[in-house]
């Protein structure tokens, strides 16, 4: 009896512990009024202009492909979703019904791409997500939330902010964080096609009790003798507390 | 210890050779194909040459020795976040001396200044001898800037060599246009033939790759760290080592306005990887079949086999027309 007594508490103590989280992920789905993605693979799919690529996380537990963690101010409202590869060939924008949610959590996206396998080929620094509040309709966005993909789940904890910096110099700065108030450079990808974005800056989150909600980053590029103008943009973080 | 069923397969075989005869056409013909096709296959070394003219190089230095530029009169930023730094200018006799493993990137746009950019992750970009014994040390990034309109310049370099840049938003230098050529050894001897040649097309962006396992390079004492490759594409594979010099015409006196920077360089390599704007690219790289028709040597000893060929059919031919003739004249007695 007392070994049966044994076994349990060794059990219960396992559960409490565990490093893995069970629990069911809440579902966006596409905008009834847009039922069809949005999406396009091809060589030749013009890219847009914009700075910032995707804003995404590394280290952090999903269950399906893709998740969101929005704020949960947008229960129920609507979040817009943007893919892009790195070799520019994958472009799609949509968006998607958040459901009901509360403060931390975690949405996953039912992406239903006819592209899915291909995409799930592309390596974790080879796809930047770009999600904001709203629908996509909306001209300007300045504040981002993470998204993640299951090829990012196993790296360190880093915020990831993915750039087109027109082949300049890049670093990222954290404006709003006495702890984190660094200027680091960013990291040019020198191999293979690099239409849709060439560099990817990182931001250690590994000391998330110091970090500030939301973040504030500032992108700095510079082209040889000419500096570009500054991007500036606020990143929604994850309430991980809960 | 041979076991019966060994003993009856050698029989066999023996068997084969006997009944024909070891030099039967068909084991000849055979002989010269396998001959033949081996020495297609075999490895050979092949020297790429790119002549270009292009807005934009950039290569990561392998050998400073090799990449040690006079810049005189040049002026100096030492501080990405200040644009309006005011340059130092450097006196006569001022040579560059970077560090090994640092990117460096030139531009030029028509003979507008030369520009120099080097950097790194972490560490020492190189530092600059003054020519008077004092030297200017470098940080993770400087731009050296050269005005290049009175006399033409020549930056010899050995290194890894990313020519262009693959179009997208943003980009406002590019390759202007040029070739590569691909030098591969000819069979049993030291002479070389050209194997192909292509065109590359305004835009393209162009690397150079060994079909080997990347190899470990120790960082140790190295004063400029760069981190590997982001996002490698195929782990099979590592950046050829090139040597090359970039040639820039001054603004004035016999300057060719349109050649922003004409670069040549010489490097072994197994295909060069094109990037091109609106189609997937394409890689160059020489088939060793192609090698039938550019290799003068393999062509010679492949005419020389099919005549030796064409002889033994008309010997065996010869051989039975006599024999049925002699049948004939064997059933007429």
């Amino acid at each position: 009896m007392d070994r049966v007594r044994k076994f349990g508490l060794i059990g219960a103590l396992l559960t409490v512990f565990s490093p893995i989280v069970y629990s069911i992920d809440l579902v966006a789905t596409l905008d009834p009024n847009s039922p069809i993605l949005n999406e396009v693979y091809k060589d030749d799919v013009p890219v847009s202009g914009k700075v910032i690529a995707g804003v995404g996380m590394s280290g952090l537990a999903v269950n399906g492909e893709l998740a969101l963690f929005p704020k949960a101010e947008s229960s129920l409202g609507f979040a817009c979703v943007q893919v892009m590869s790195r070799d520019g060939r994958y472009w799609a924008e949509n968006t998607f019904v958040l459901p009901e949610i509360d403060l931390g959590d975690r949405v996953q996206v039912s992406y239903p791409s006819k592209y899915n396998d291909l995409l799930n080929e592309y390596d974790a620094d080879d796809l930047a997500i770009l999600s904001y509040s709203g629908r996509c309709e909306k001209k300007k966005v300045n504040n981002f939330m993470v998204t993640t993909r299951q090829k990012l789940v196993d790296k360190s904890s880093a915020l990831i902010v993915y750039v087109n910096s027109s082949r300049a110099d890049t670093y990222i700065r954290v404006m709003n964080d006495p702890s984190k108030k660094v200027t680091k450079k960013c990291r040019r990808i020198t191999e293979g096609r690099r239409t849709g974005y060439d560099t990817i800056c990182r931001v250690d989150m590994s000391e998330r009790a110091t970090a500030v909600n939301p973040v504030k980053l500032g992108i700095y590029r510079r082209k040889f003798n000419k500096s570009l103008k500054p991007v500036q943009f606020l990143v929604s973080l994850p309430e991980l507390n809960s | 210890m041979t076991t019966p069923l060994m003993k009856e397969g050698l029989k066999r075989v023996l068997g084969i050779f006997s009944r024909g005869g070891f030099l039967r056409k068909e084991w000849l013909l055979l002989l010269m194909v396998i001959l033949i096709m081996s020495l297609v296959f075999y490895p050979r070394e092949k020297i790429f040459t790119i002549d270009v003219s292009t807005e934009v190089v950039s290569f990561r230095i392998s050998d400073p020795k090799y990449s040690e530029w006079d810049i005189s009169g040049a002026s100096l930023q030492k501080h990405f976040f200040e644009e309006t730094e005011k340059a130092t200018l450097l006196p006569d006799d001022s040579h560059l001396e970077p560090s090994k493993g640092v990117t460096v990137q030139l531009q030029r746009h028509g003979v507008s200044p030369i520009y120099i950019k080097l950097t790194c992750d972490a560490g020492s970009v190189g530092r600059i001898d003054t020519g008077d014994g004092e030297y200017i040390e470098l940080g993770e990034w400087a731009l050296i800037s050269i005005m290049g309109d009175v006399k033409p310049e020549v930056f010899s370099f050995r290194g890894m060599l990313d020519i262009g840049d693959d179009i997208t938003t943003g980009i406002n230098s590019i390759l202007l246009g040029g070739s590569i050529s691909i030098v591969e050894e000819k069979l049993l001897t030291n002479g070389h033939y050209i194997a192909g040649q292509e065109t590359l097309n305004p835009g393209d962006r162009v690397q150079l790759w060994k079909s080997q396992e990347p190899t470990s390079v120790s960082i140790e004492g190295t004063a400029c760290i760069n981190s590997k490759t982001l996002n490698v594409v195929k782990k099979s594979r590592e950046k050829s080592d090139v040597d090359g010099f970039i040639r820039t015409e001054p603004v004035n006196n016999y300057s060719e306005p349109l050649n922003a920077l004409n670069l040549v360089a010489h490097g072994k390599a197994d295909y060069a990887e094109v990037n091109r704007f609106g189609s997937a690219g394409y890689e160059i790289k020489v088939l060793p079949l192609t090698r039938f028709v550019n290799d003068p040597i393999l062509a010679i000893l492949l005419g020389a086999v099919t005549a030796l060929l064409l002889l033994l059919e008309l010997v065996s031919k010869i051989r039975s027309f006599n024999d049925s003739k002699n049948k004939g004249n064997d059933i007429h007695d």
